[in-house]
């Protein structure tokens, strides 16, 4: 416990200052440049963003962290920090081009400044939630990094879809706010105190589960609520709808930052006070994660729709990700690296999917079908593609091989061979889905089966890239296959 | 100078620069062509690609010559005659655990590396022409080039991580090549099947990696193949009924990522598809290197899988059942590259076979003590036919390209009458036909001689009579193969135009080209003469890892030949021969078999070899009716189909969960509400089912 | 005779979760399915300052999240009634059927 206002308080706590204060600096921004709105206040976030993942680094903590009340960081907190700006920053790029002149077949987004400024709210509530130090901090964070995504989704009120997603997506979240505030009251009922240390006491003093029935009841709900962020099955159906509804640049947040954030919060509690070796909550996990894996998988068998099949893949890479929460007692520490390092994988290869479906969305529908062609069209976007594809897949050299061998190995310390079976299998038929978006990159156009097709089905314009654009995918191909080949790179950053 | 030391030091440094400059040169020509050459310049790419090829065999070469000199020739220094020129820290998991990417020298990886290399650079050298037409050569050598870069990594794996990487890796860019005509569908199709399916096998590879490492704390070959490795897995969990050795499971876990590999029994289904790619690539990955990864990985893992208890036995079962379908179904196949193709299956089954081998039936005590390996014939004669097959084999396949690009067919009834066109085709193809059905002194009968050999010696008799069947089969469908393309006359148009005059001839180029007819004569060589040259440095170095090197001269006792068995193997092959030539040794050729006339020579040999009689009967009415057509139809019916089942019942599934995805809020609420509170009841009640999915420790 | 004890008033938050819950599967107006969800909200926050008074009565920590989270509830009404207000804008209705065009059925259709 430090004091507040030290070096070392200051120096952990900055960042999330400094990202509150951006937050509300950006939402001014609109007000100030009136007329350049957009640019100005996509640069001053990108600023604010760059300053804020600097201070992430350069700032030194000491080894055990610091805590300050409701509120600690340590050096695993850090990283979580890092990877919600950097979702955030990659987010606001990738929607750059939709403020500059409506690049999207539903039109122009509105209110830029609002949109940013939403952004880095959600990102601010992130940055509290896997500070948190009790449930108070916790359950606010939670909320925070949710409540501007549903306006986020419905950002676009002239469209029909965009706002269906929205309020869908409200709708089920404050249902899933209202089971978190339910369980969060057991918990409370069962110990006493919203901190973790006290929870964490006892969680682990009670001699059998059974005979602390608030404890189980709460912990049950809090996992269910946070199933919802998660998107893990029985909680996942909003999903599908809701990316497919939300703005592109809107879907790619909520499939990698807000993924993350819901992880992280997951990590936060189950991997920290409420690890409960006696109650089996792997075997929930493990089934969870079978579940998930299932549904991903069959959903994006037969979907034609690309945000939908992105959800589906999403549902999936969750169950993958659930298994890291089934090492038990002592791999608390490999789990989290084993998360961190497939969300910064999973996010750059979705990323690179969005970037791909964000310049093909231009001119034609976001469907499976209209890929046709992409590597006659731009031979450069079909070889994105098929690099975030395998690397999704998760074949070497590409950073997904090591993302799901590292899961697989935590799943491993307990034994779940099962699991991990299964999850292997779930790799082998991802591969069939996957390989659909490139078998239709790959397809030349004219074929004996699309030859009926109408001419307005197969655009066929090359896509040029702009120069930020190319860099942006050169960027991305080379983290995806850098972070597979060499991943001590990121011990080397992360240990500072 | 004079210090011995320090030229020891130097020669180290060579060495190890080389085994870099033999990963990082195909490395570098994949990138090359696959980022600048191979779309602008398809035709400067075929030629890059092989001079890094030739010089990646130069370094090979020189990796495999220090080797020797250093590690092999002190076997004071290396008892194990094992090194490592060079290893780098990976990754870290923390504790003792940890990846590591190196280059793993013994006897084994040594042999891959110059015969992988070898037969890559050929094969990169016949495709320049080959693919002269193709769009798309650039990508075709890109590929071609990661693949051997990804052979080579796994092969000089000291750990299961890296082979684990690697062998995925070579999955991808076989998966990549078989579906190199990507507009053909049945291309697409073969593609898939072989990855999906070798990624099915790979599933229980990774568990019984894992298995591994959490058990044993180590990746890495040199601890999990010794004693400890296998004393602590040697434990028994569960109880009852479902008690087992985690030893045995762990090894067969392993085994089944071989299995899936090699194209073993009834995983094999993928490799005859997989013939839909450009014949190179069936050269290269379907014959001498990727589908013998798996018989690699068993030898690599020999030790551990000779402490267990039954895995070497259904090592050598499966290696048998594949060795003896895949070559009564090679009998009736009518496409060039699919006889190939099951020949291959039958030849790996071999392979395994003899891996399988290797413990003598009653010495395996089993239980708790872990067995001394005092009798490794098996392991050698393994490796042995690896190295021979992979000549003869890769020459088979390549003779193959030049036929198919003579005739624009791969069917054998296009075929016929080519010997006169196609000379040089004709010979090599005779010299890789003859070292198949392992006939003296062609490479296939040492290496043949040493797998039944082995079997006999340890007392497998079964197994000898498998590999014998499978001797005999293989003469047989090797002399229809060779007789149908080479004798009789032209069947079709496409040869009989070929034939006819040179009109054709002017159309298509050459018919041998010179670029492709090179490889063919180069690979002849070894073809005949590997298996006479390399039987004694086999037998005296080629020896599995054990902690204690064991001594050669009982190794070599335990190679005191069986004489008679040799008679009979040739006799059984000469009567293969027979048949096959009595069958279809005719000027004009037949759909069905019988037919009494024929040239003198078959009239003899029908005469005077009534084993030949006794055989073609065999063949006609019982091996017909019993063998082969119950094996073509288990083929077609039951595991190609199962295969397609599997596929139709996930899409029904998948309708069924679309179907209840239908977009309405009260659904998911509903969903997640019965979600919960199942699992309220469920934990509340202490039933045992959330535990489905617990821990198996 | 039903006295103010914890059990009962865990009874009763339970049920006002349980009837939250209900109406959102149930109504067919976006209003009340709102409504609902303010239901299930104060049903949780009855537990919580239920578990304070009877349980642990010596702190307020359940009644400071209490408070927050009436806040919360707030904000979630405003951003679900803005919603409610756009349907009605574009589409003159603000029943469930307006937000259940996106799924599979339709997917396929499209495809």
């Amino acid at each position: 416990m430090s004091t507040p206002f030290s070096t070392p308080f200051l120096s952990a706590f900055l960042p999330d200052l400094a990202l509150l204060v951006l937050a509300l600096v950006v939402l001014t921004t609109e007000i100030v440049f009136r007329k350049h709105q957009a640019r100005w206040t996509a640069r001053v976030a990108v600023a604010g963003l760059a300053a804020v993942l600097i201070l992430l680094a350069a700032l030194p903590l000491p080894s055990g962290g610091v805590a300050y009340a409701g509120y600690q960081v340590t050096r695993s907190v850090v990283v979580w920090k890092q990877l919600f700006a950097l979702a955030t920053l990659a987010t606001i790029l990738l929607s750059r081009s939709y403020f500059r002149n409506g690049h999207s077949l539903r039109g122009a987004l509105a209110n830029p400044g609002a949109f940013y400024g939403l952004l880095l709210f959600s990102t601010t509530g992130m940055f509290a939630l896997v500070s948190a130090r009790d449930l108070l901090t916790f359950y606010i964070g939670l909320e925070l990094a949710t409540l501007p995504l549903y306006a986020l989704t419905a950002l676009q009120p002239r469209n029909a879809g965009s706002i269906e997603a929205g309020s869908k997506y409200m709708l089920m979240g404050a249902f899933a706010s209202a089971l978190s505030l339910f369980g969060i009251s057991f918990l409370y009922g069962a110990a006493g105190s919203l901190g973790f240390d006290a929870l964490a006491k006892v969680a682990s003093a009670q001699p059998s589960l059974s005979a602390q029935p608030f404890l189980l009841a709460g912990v049950l709900m809090l996992l269910g609520s946070l199933g919802f962020k998660l998107a893990m099955v029985p909680f996942q159906m909003w999903a599908p709808d809701v990316y497919e509804g939300a703005p592109t640049a809107v879907t790619a947040f909520l499939s990698t930052g807000s993924k993350a954030a819901a992880v992280a919060a997951t990590t936060t509690l189950f991997l920290g006070p409420l690890n409960l070796p006696r109650i089996d909550l792997g075997a929930i996990f493990a089934l969870a994660a079978v579940l998930s894996l299932l549904a991903g998988t069959l959903g994006a068998m037969r979907q034609s729709n690309l945000r939908r099949f992105i959800a589906y893949s999403s549902i999936a890479q969750a169950g993958y990700m659930l298994m890291a929460f089934t090492g038990g007692e002592g791999s608390e520490a490999a789990a989290r690296i084993a998360l961190q390092y497939n969300l910064l994988v999973y996010g750059t290869a979705s990323f690179a999917l969005f970037f791909v479906v964000s310049l093909v969305g231009r001119s034609a529908p976001e469907t499976i079908p209209s890929l046709r062609g992409l590597s006659a069209r731009s031979p450069a976007l079909a070889a994105l593609l098929a690099l975030s594809l395998f690397s999704l897949i998760g074949i070497p050299p590409l950073a997904g091989f090591l993302g799901k061998f590292l899961l697989f190995a935590v799943a491993a310390r307990n034994g779940h061979y099962t699991l991990i079976f299964i999850g292997a299998l779930a790799v082998a038929l991802s591969f069939y889905y996957y390989m659909r978006l490139l078998k239709e990159a790959y397809q030349p156009v004219q074929t004996a089966e699309n030859r009926g097709a109408p001419a307005s089905a197969v655009p066929l314009s090359p896509i040029r890239l702009s120069l930020a654009g190319k860099c942006a995918a050169a960027l991305l191909a080379i983290l995806l296959v850098v972070l597979g080949t060499c991943p001590g790179m990121l011990n080397f950053i992360a240990s500072r | 100078m004079d210090n011995p030391v320090l030229l020891t030091q130097e020669a180290w440094s060579s060495l190890q620069t080389a085994a870099w400059a033999v990963l990082i040169l195909p490395l570098l020509s994949f990138l090359v062509n696959g980022l600048w050459l191979g779309r602008k310049h398809e035709r400067a790419a075929g030629w890059t690609a092989t001079a890094l090829l030739g010089a990646t065999l130069a370094c090979a070469l020189h990796v495999a010559s220090g080797w020797r000199s250093l590690v092999l020739q002190h076997p004071e220094l290396y008892p194990s005659r094992t090194a490592l020129a060079w290893e780098h820290v990976w990754l870290n998991f923390g504790g003792n655990l940890s990846a590591r990417l190196g280059f793993y020298l013994d006897p084994a990886s040594v042999m891959m590396i110059v015969v992988v290399s070898a037969i890559s650079f050929l094969v990169h050298f016949y495709s320049i022409r080959y693919m002269k037409h193709e769009r798309g050569a650039g990508r075709f050598f890109a590929l071609l080039s990661l693949f051997t870069f990804a052979m080579l990594g796994l092969i000089v794996s000291g750990n299961l991580i890296q082979t684990f990487f690697f062998w995925e890796l070579v999955g991808a860019a076989s998966y990549l090549l078989i579906g190199f005509w990507y507009t053909k569908p049945a291309a697409v199709a073969a593609s898939k099947k072989a990855f999906v399916l070798t990624r099915f096998a790979d599933a229980f590879f990774l568990m019984g990696v894992l298995l591994t490492g959490v058990n044993t704390g180590s990746f890495d070959f040199l601890v999990v193949n010794g004693p400890a490795a296998a004393a602590e897995l040697n434990r028994t969990l569960g109880a009852g009924l479902f008690a087992f050795k985690l030893l045995s499971v762990t090894t067969v876990l392993l085994y089944m990522g071989a299995w899936g590999k090699s194209a073993m029994f009834p995983f094999h289904v993928w490799l005859p598809d997989a013939m839909e790619g450009p014949t190179p690539v069936s050269a290269l990955i379907h014959s001498a290197t990727m589908v013998v990864a798996g018989v690699y990985l068993t030898a690599r893992l020999f030790p551990l899988f000779a402490a267990a208890e039954h895995t070497l036995q259904l090592v050598a079962f499966t290696g048998a059942l594949t060795a003896v379908f895949a070559a009564a179904v090679a009998c009736t196949q009518t496409d060039l590259k699919r006889i190939l193709a099951f020949s291959t299956l039958s030849q790996l089954g071999l392979m395994m076979l003899a891996l399988g081998v290797s413990i003598p039936t009653v010495a395996n005590g089993g239980g708790g003590a872990v067995t001394t390996i005092a009798n490794t014939a098996g392991y050698t004669a393994a490796l042995f036919h690896v190295f021979t097959h992979a000549f003869f084999k890769s020459l088979l396949f390549l003779s193959a390209g030049v036929i198919i690009h003579a005739i624009h067919s791969n069917d054998l009834r296009d075929a016929g009458g080519l010997r006169k066109k196609m000379p040089w085709t004709y010979i090599s193809t005779l010299a890789a036909c003859l070292a198949l059905a392992g006939l003296w002194p062609f490479a296939g009968f040492f290496s043949k001689e040493e797998i039944l050999g082995a079997a006999l010696g340890n007392g497998h008799f079964t197994f000898v009579a498998a590999g014998l069947l499978t001797g005999g089969l293989t003469a047989f469908y090797m002399t229809r193969y060779f007789v149908l393309v080479f004798h009789g006359s032209a069947r079709t148009h496409a040869s009989s135009a070929m034939n006819a005059d040179h009109a054709g001839a002017a159309h298509h180029g050459p018919t041998e080209p010179l670029l492709m007819v090179l490889p063919l004569i180069v690979l002849t060589v070894p073809s005949v003469l590997v298996g006479w040259l390399g039987r004694n440095a086999f037998l005296k170095d080629m020896l599995p890892w054990t902690s204690s090197a064991t001594a050669p001269v009982e190794h070599l006792e335990a190679h005191a030949g069986f004489p008679w068995m040799v008679l009979v193997a040739t006799a059984l092959a000469l009567s293969g021969i027979g048949t096959g030539l009595y069958l279809y040794g005719r000027k004009r050729w037949t759909a069905g078999y019988a037919d009494d006339r024929g040239p003198w020579l078959y009239r003899i040999l029908r005469d005077k070899l009534y084993v030949d009689e006794v055989y073609s009967f065999l063949i006609r009415k019982v091996g017909s009716r019993f063998v082969i057509t119950p094996a073509d139809w288990a083929e077609r019916k039951i595991l190609n189909a199962s295969f397609d089942q599997g596929g139709g019942v996930l899409n029904k599934l998948a309708r069924g969960l679309s179907r209840y995805q239908n977009g309405q809020v009260q659904r998911s609420v509903a969903t997640a509400l019965l979600g919960l509170v199942l699992l309220l009841a469920l934990y509340f009640s202490g039933s045992p089912l959330p535990h489905l999915f617990g821990s198996l420790k | 005779m039903i006295g103010l004890n914890l059990a009962n008033a865990l009874t009763l938050s339970l049920v006002l979760v349980l009837i939250g819950a209900f109406g959102m599967l149930r109504r067919r107006s976006l209003i009340l399915v709102l409504l609902s969800i303010e239901i299930m909200l104060n049903g949780a926050n009855l537990a919580l300052i239920s578990f304070n008074f009877f349980l642990w009565g010596t702190s307020e920590t359940g009644h400071y999240l209490y408070m927050l989270s009436i806040g919360v509830a707030a904000v979630e009404a405003a951003v679900g009634l803005a919603m409610v207000i756009v349907i009605f804008r574009n589409t003159r209705d603000v029943t469930r059927d307006r937000v259940s065009l996106l799924g599979e059925t339709k997917a396929e259709a499209e495809a």
